[in-house]
């Protein structure tokens, strides 16, 4: 799991601009099944029938639907300047506090950029304790002027964080990465799709959840799915003095099953079936303290006639930023829930 | 190996101030084919010396300082770690920053940061207090305070990558990179006479209090002392050019030589001159005062020592993301070279 997470971060997805990452789930779904398509949004649709053919077709089996977003937030390069810098917007939900001073990707071409701030020597020390806004803020790709700058990048083109993949922590058991969030749904689907299926499964790999899951909403209107298994990974505010329920989640106390975020309240059956499966089965669940944060199930529940959804998820800390922090652990139990939930739906178990 | 070569070597090592001697021993090794001798002193600064073979020779020395900016471990909280700065950072630039703590074996952490989902709208416009600032290392208390002893040091990780046509991103550019350049004088004077002997130092103790470099001053007897550190470039947000008292120089613009009482006359009009003889382009600032750099303590050393400045156009100092144009530090170590060979008459007091 821990190599397929590790492959899918170092991969380059802003929203709008997936291709890398869709292009390599590509390939390597067509080793499991022969049903794998694109659709005009750019979703990658992968069907997976039930190992024993009796299973697969079968006429009163519910459609079922797992999905998980490819894309991850970064920047856009809005102008180039003058001098050869290039000013820029975030593409999907970044915190400014985390913007500058990062190395950048620009572009197809992958040019390296700094996003800069100036020296603490040039900052007047009130002003130290102001973020700039966006907009004001700058790539420096080491052009020394706009028509330099020209050969190298446009405007329009998508900037990806540099980020390495490291294991850490109390025995190595902590991974930090970029698009953590959601290569870590991505990775549950790609390992499901090895595995043996009790039933025929419709995994969607999304496009554009960080600029308002238009990518789940388009695909849930193609495949008219009873019922819908979001993974995700989640917003963790375990940090030091952070109490109670403003954690949100914490990383080592297992998947979060999705009962309410910001876009969604899930429903209640499924909730309530993913619970006691986890329970039945020793696995450790959480739910979110705050009702904060959303995911494709917004746009999947409302489409057509309605949908049932259900989420499991990682808990990650630094969410949206370059060095996103999740449990190993946290992340093996959501994709052993995530078997656990297809096959309760293939035995009829849960409905 | 060529200039990125030695400043991937020199400057992805890591060694903030206090903690430079596995730095000094890199250096060492990469100078020594283009020098006579080695050593590292009392207060890690590594001097590597190129002899001119005359009886009673006169002395130059040209320090680039080894030490990096970086934090220090001051406690533990929750299993995360508690810090102090080492030098002058923006704490702006730390929150959600990559880091290594140097135990041995090195640990990895993350600067941990609240994300905004359960933040109000206007934290988001602020900085996140230094004292407020804890570091993720994925262990509990108890391991933490096992693992990580109080007063470790920390460094950045960020490694040295090529930006555009002729620049360089990365860590401790400043002042690695004017390291760099002596190993390329040193080689460019590799079989040259010289009129004096030479002393490449690698200095310590730079970002807090210039502390190292003197004492090299004071051991080795140098008659002319020069200073070779990074200097403020322009960016879009550090505009107008005079800001904050601050010159800022242009990138790609050549070397910086510096005027002022903490320069020599002799030693500053020399650097012009060679410029001018070698086509060299240069950038003029004037410090009316304090430098900021080794230079200011070496002036002083024993009765007063010759002294001079030459600048590194630097963007983004004390970031995890500096930034400097190769050629300017080829320009320098072209100056650097161009000076030993041919100081004046002044400077070897004929």
């Amino acid at each position: 799991m821990l190599k397929t997470l590790e492959k899918l971060c170092g991969l380059s997805g802003v929203s709008g601009s997936e291709e890398e990452v869709r292009e390599y789930i590509k390939a390597e779904a067509l080793k499991y099944t022969g049903e794998v398509s694109t659709d005009v949004m750019g979703n990658l649709i992968v069907i997976k029938r039930a190992a024993d053919l009796s299973q697969s077709g079968k006429k009163n089996a519910p459609r079922l639907m797992l999905a998980a977003h490819m894309d991850e937030v970064g920047f856009m390069v809005k102008t180039i300047t003058e001098p050869g810098y290039l000013r820029f917007e975030p593409v999907g939900g970044i915190d400014p506090r985390i913007a500058f001073d990062r190395k950048v990707y620009v572009g197809e071409k992958k040019v390296p950029g700094i996003s800069g701030l100036k020296s603490v020597h040039q900052t007047p020390l009130p002003e130290r304790s102001k973020i700039p806004a966006w907009g004001s803020m700058y790539i420096d790709i080491g052009a020394k002027n706009k028509t330099e700058a020209e050969k190298y990048v446009s405007v329009g083109d998508v900037c990806v964080f540099d980020s390495d993949f490291v294991r850490f922590g109390s025995g190595n058991g902590f991974v930090k990465a970029k698009a953590i969030d959601d290569r870590f749904g991505c990775t549950v689907m790609l390992e499901l799709l090895k595995e043996e299926l009790p039933m025929d499964v419709t995994f969607v790999f999304t496009v554009q959840e960080e600029v308002g899951t238009r990518g789940a909403h388009a695909a849930a209107f193609r495949l008219k799915p009873d019922m819908a298994l979001i993974l995700e990974g989640t917003t963790s505010a375990d940090l030091a003095k952070v109490e109670g329920h403003k954690k949100v989640t914490s990383l080592g106390k297992g998947p979060v099953i999705g009962f309410m975020d910001a876009g969604t309240i899930y429903d209640r059956g499924l909730f309530e079936a993913i619970r006691d499966l986890a329970d039945e089965n020793g696995i450790p669940w959480q739910i979110k303290g705050r009702i904060a944060g959303g995911t494709d199930a917004a746009a999947v529940q409302r489409s057509l006639t309605g949908v049932k959804v259900a989420s499991i998820s990682a808990p990650v800390r630094s969410i949206h930023t370059p060095n996103s922090v999740a449990k190993i652990s946290d992340m093996e139990q959501g994709l052993q829930l995530a078997r656990l939930f297809v096959k309760a739906v293939a035995e009829g178990r849960i409905k | 190996m060529n200039t990125e070569q030695y400043l991937k070597l020199l400057c992805e090592a890591k060694g903030p101030t206090g903690f430079e001697r596995p730095v000094a021993k890199i250096a060492a090794e990469a100078i020594k084919p283009f020098v006579d001798e080695v050593r590292v002193d009392t207060l890690a600064n590594l001097v590597a010396v190129k002899r001119c073979g005359l009886k009673d020779p006169k002395k130059m020395l040209i320090a680039a300082h080894l030490d990096e900016v970086g934090l220090v471990v001051t406690g533990h909280e929750d299993g995360f770690l508690c810090v102090g700065q080492i030098g002058g950072l923006d704490q702006r630039v730390l929150p959600d920053r990559d880091l290594c703590i140097l135990t041995d074996p090195p640990v990895f952490g993350v600067m941990s940061v609240q994300p905004p989902h359960v933040l109000k709208a206007e934290d988001m416009s602020k900085a996140i207090p230094m004292d407020e600032l804890r570091v993720d290392i994925g262990m509990s208390q108890e391991e933490a305070v096992a693992a990580v002893p109080v007063g470790t040091p920390i460094a950045f990780r960020t490694e040295i990558f090529k930006l555009g046509e002729t620049r360089c991103g990365g860590k401790t550019l400043d002042d690695r990179a004017c390291f760099a350049a002596l190993i390329r004088a040193a080689e460019l004077l590799k079989d040259r006479r010289l009129p004096w002997d030479v002393y490449f130092v690698g200095s310590t103790g730079e970002e807090r209090a210039e502390g190292g470099a003197p004492a090299a001053a004071f051991e080795t007897e140098a008659d002319v002392c020069i200073a070779i550190d990074v200097t403020q470039a322009s960016t879009p947000d550090a505009n107008p050019k005079i800001h904050l008292g601050v010159y800022n120089h242009e990138l790609g613009a050549g070397p910086v030589i510096t005027v002022g009482p903490n320069i020599t006359k002799h030693v500053g009009r020399r650097l012009q001159e060679l410029a001018k003889c070698n086509r060299i382009p240069v950038q003029v600032a004037a410090a009316p005062g304090r430098t900021g750099t080794d230079a200011w303590n070496m002036h002083i050393v024993h009765g007063g020592v010759a002294s001079g400045i030459i600048g590194l156009p630097l963007r983004y100092m004390h970031s995890p993301t500096e930034c400097i144009d190769l050629g300017d530090l080829e320009l320098c170590a072209q100056l650097v070279a161009a000076y030993a060979l041919d100081p004046g008459e002044e400077a070897l007091g004929c």
